[in-house]
């Protein structure tokens, strides 16, 4: 238990030594110092938990860095590579807690990375002579000045770096777990929200029944009549029937705010710096440059941007394979280099940044970049591209096709083809986020890799499934269910009710293809609105979680469809739209189209928001829209529903105009401003009805307003109407 | 008299061969993994992934030729287009040249052999295809209501920019 907690810790020190051993400010002072602060830390840290290994390869590079702090040695790019080594080392120790002759072999080899930093100054360029010579970075033969230069370039920022032992560091499969959880309780409150609706509509009809009642004994029920104290219990018992479906209402509301605010809040947690992601990316990048005997030099920029923890693990191989093919094939020898006129080191730069929604990351090299002309020529040569097609293309899509799976193939492996090596899989993985990637290149110049992220990928859980083997996929948000059908069968219970069932195989023909009904098939069960449908499917693939790209002018238009992912093969998958699918089960049944030009007439069903400070009038509104088929969910002033409206898609809001917090007109503008919710139909019901509001409602493209005290028909009136009539 | 110059692309289809302006295509590219769209109108054979954006492949045999040609395949030649900001794939069998033709009236051009090469209009097709597919969801109102073309003209009483007439306005070879 201690050892896990030394090993995190570690974990945490050393990786703020490697940043800062690379930063700007690293040679300064307070960098050597704060260097000396975290190894003495982690001496501590080591002491306690009983590790003398560790406890004396700190105190050497405590030591080491001292001279350096008391000024007996100037601060070098080799000694920081040096530092940067020792630190990867140490890590490597520490992690091999569990194979003592393995750790016993690295901390031999910290060592060796330590010793020659050790003791007197005079011997710290002879020392260096039984280190690996194409150690990254190794200053041989170049002069001190350069070198500065080169360092000063860098720009790491560490002054906002978290003081790490105040941090909380936990196994990413937790909060994994967390968000699973998070994401069943959505389910379930879909469930309990449809259960409370049932119970009110049961609620009314008991209402109904007692009526019923009354009116079957014949007006007046004498006193001492029997039926009197029945009628009188099932009065009261209705009543408090009526009550507590109400109050659950609002408690499933209260759920169903607090449940946003679990899932913000998780969301968050998975939110990281870019701290990690280029520490590994600068390990990557000095063991490949080792293996391939070149000097570079790693500048990164950006360190504090932000990004789902998902997407960080997802680009990482990415990014490497990036670093890799600069190594391998774009930074030229030194000798070729300074020949070219340019440093004899060559720079590599990782910068990330924040845009909006996305998170950009660059990597660029000041390498030989790629000759379009010859990559043309050689396009054209190797049969890949047709003469009409290269002489087409820009220089730009043909340094592009170096994406294109196997551009480059071994036996054509040179400096030009091996820029190409894998790029097909990185940009597929960048593509799987929901991001792109481009490439700019200057012979001579340099390489340079834009990739476009999302902050946290746009991820919804879907339920996949095939039919004639294509695979579609439906939001799991309306997946109630997954069970097997008889064939042929034009039903089937669902909870006791009888639901229509749907064939995909015949709604999703393809040519070539023809339904095969044979015996039981699998099949999902969607809800939407307030109608169920059975879809039987060829196979049920899964729940998974789906990247959603928009369809586009092509084929938004078809109704099937809601959108489209793409597979983590490339393929795209269409997710199938659930209100089509009911539509389609239930042809008579109108439901709610939010693009739909016609006016709304009562029949619609959909969901609607119903804001309102008084809650008398939020229950009457609920209950009348309720019958009409609506779901209705309700808000006790503006702010309340402006935050809804940004989770859930109404088909109607209904307002009142003076309430705390925000009013009726301000919800009213802010839904107009929003291209998402711009155009739901909105009622105001009010009761100061001013010729000044009416002229700001109208302004506003309000549907129409309602007068209180509402009464059933005034309201069926507006939403009759269309745009231009009501009030 | 000289002769009026048009930078085409000319490609076949089906034995046939066309040309496009220039002026359409972005780029010449082989089909990834199509897959099927149902419920789609003819014309709109799929969609397929390219670099990480869903493009839908048309099929200029059925909205601009009278004859649909076959399913795309992946590895298929296509003509990336854009129209009004709309991408999409023409496939054809194969792209034959990028050359500077001298046009043989509004719908062809006369290529290096004497032979006449009808002009396929990729605005067109594309403008069709988008119809056809709002067709689908029978709301006529919504096809007359995209901006397709900012040249289209509009209506002087409502506004509205009609879409541009689906017939006569391609060039027969």
């Amino acid at each position: 238990m201690l050892r896990q907690l030394f090993r995190d810790e570690a974990q945490v020190a050393l990786e703020e030594l490697t940043a800062r051993a690379g930063s700007a400010s690293a040679g300064a002072a307070d960098g050597v110092l704060e260097m000396m602060r975290v190894t003495h830390t982690l001496k501590g840290a080591a002491g306690t938990v009983g590790l003398s290994e560790v406890v004396d390869l700190t105190h050497r590079l405590e030591g080491a860095l001292a001279i350096v702090r008391n000024g007996q040695r100037p601060w070098t790019p080799a000694f920081a590579d040096a530092v940067v080594e020792i630190a990867d080392g140490l890590r490597a120790h520490v992690d091999a807690w569990a194979e003592p002759a393995v750790a016993v072999e690295l901390a031999k080899r910290v060592r060796e990375l330590i010793a020659p930093w050790e003791g007197a100054p005079r011997t710290w360029r002879a020392g260096r002579d039984d280190a690996d010579a194409t150690r990254v970075g190794d200053t041989q033969g170049i002069p001190t000045e350069e070198s500065d230069t080169g360092t000063s370039s860098v720009a790491v920022d560490v002054s906002g770096a978290h003081d790490a032992r105040t941090l909380l560091r936990v196994e990413p499969e937790r909060i994994d777990e967390l968000m699973a959880a998070a994401g069943e309780l959505l389910f379930d409150r879909n469930r309990i929200e449809r259960r409370v609706q049932l119970l009110r509509t049961l609620t009314r009809e008991l209402g109904r029944a007692r009526q019923a009642l009354r009116d079957a004994v014949g007006g007046e029920l004498a006193a001492h009549h029997p039926l009197a104290s029945i009628e009188g219990q099932v009065a009261t018992l209705s009543t408090q029937l009526a009550q507590t479906s109400a109050a659950l209402l609002d408690e499933t509301e209260a759920m169903r705010r607090t449940l946003g605010d679990l899932q913000r809040g998780l969301t968050r947690v998975r939110m990281q710096t870019a701290r990690a992601l280029f520490a590994q990316l600068a390990r990557a990048l000095r063991a490949a440059a080792r293996a391939a005997g070149v000097k570079v030099e790693l500048r990164t920029r950006g360190e504090d941007t932000e990004f789902d923890k998902a997407v960080a693990e997802k680009i990482t191989d990415p990014l490497i394979q990036l670093l890799r093919n600069a190594v391998a094939h774009g930074i030229e020898p030194a000798t070729e280099r300074v020949l070219g006129g340019k440093a004899a080191v060559g720079a590599i730069a990782i910068a990330a940044r924040a845009e909006g929604n996305l998170v950009v990351i660059e990597v660029a090299d000041d390498g030989r970049g790629v000759d379009a002309g010859r990559l043309r020529t050689r396009l054209v040569e190797a049969g890949r591209w047709s003469a009409a097609r290269a002489a087409l293309a820009s220089d730009d899509e043909v340094v592009a096709a170096l994406f294109d799976p196997g551009v480059s193939s071994k036996d054509e492996a040179d400096e030009l083809a091996g820029r190409g090596v894998g790029l097909d899989l990185v940009r597929e993985a960048i593509a799987r986020l929901g991001g792109e990637i481009r490439m700019a290149s200057a012979p001579g110049r340099g390489t340079t890799f834009t990739l476009r992220l999302p902050v946290s990928t746009a991820v919804t859980h879907a339920m996949l499934f095939k039919v004639h083997g294509q695979v579609y996929a439906l939001p799991n948000a309306q997946v109630i269910d997954t069970l097997v059908v008889e064939a042929d069968a034009a039903t089937h219970p669902v909870g006791g009710e009888s639901v229509a069932v749907l064939d995909l195989g015949q709604l999703l023909a393809t040519p070539g293809h023809h339904p095969e009904a044979s015996g039981r098939r699998p099949a999902v069960v969607v809800a939407y609105a307030d109608k169920r449908v059975v879809c039987t499917v060829d196979k049920i693939v899964g729940p998974r979680e789906i990247v959603v790209k928009q369809l586009g002018p092509l084929l938004s238009p078809l109704p099937l469809y809601a959108g489209a992912t793409i597979s983590g093969s490339g393929k795209v998958q269409l997710i199938l739209d659930p209100a089509a699918l009911i539509r389609t089960a239930y042809p008579g049944h109108t439901l709610a189209d939010p693009a739909a030009t016609a006016p709304i007439r009562t029949t619609l069903a959909g969901r609607a928001l119903v804001v309102d400070d008084s809650r008398a009038i939020r229950e009457a509104l609920m209950s009348m829209l309720a019958r009409e088929g609506w779901i209705v969910d309700t808000a006790e002033d503006g702010a309340r529903a402006w935050a809804l409206a940004a989770e859930v898609h109404y088909d109607l809001v209904v307002t009142d105009l003076e309430m705390p917090r925000m009013g009726g007109l301000e919800l009213i503008g802010r839904l107009r401003g929003e291209r998402r919710t711009a155009q739901i139909p909105i009622v105001v019901v009010s009761s100061r009805v001013n010729p000044e509001h009416r002229r700001r409602a109208r302004e506003l493209g309000v549907r129409g307003i309602v007068a209180k005290p509402i009464t059933r028909r005034k309201l069926l009136e507006v939403l009759a109407a269309d745009g231009r009539g009501g009030a | 008299m000289a002769a009026d110059l048009r930078n085409v692309i000319v490609f076949a289809i089906g034995g046939e061969r066309l040309a496009a302006e220039l002026r359409w295509v972005r780029e010449v590219i082989s089909l990834g993994f199509v897959t099927a769209v149902p419920t789609a109108p003819p014309g709109i054979s799929g969609a397929f992934n390219l670099r990480g954006h869903l493009v839908p492949v048309l099929d200029v045999g059925a909205l601009a030729r009278g004859a649909a040609g076959p399913q795309p395949r992946q590895g298929d030649a296509a003509l990336l287009v854009e129209v009004d900001g709309v991408t999409a794939a023409l496939r054809v069998d194969k792209v034959e040249e990028v050359a500077t033709l001298a046009a043989d009236g509004p719908g062809a051009v006369v290529d290096g052999r004497g032979q006449r090469v009808p002009l396929v209009d990729p605005g067109v097709v594309v403008r069709r295809a988008i119809a056809h597919a709002n067709a689908v969801r029978g709301d006529a109102s919504r096809a007359e209501g995209l901006e397709l073309d900012s040249g289209s003209p509009r209506d002087p009483t409502t506004g509205a920019r009609t879409l541009a007439p689906l017939d006569g306005d391609l060039t027969l070879g």
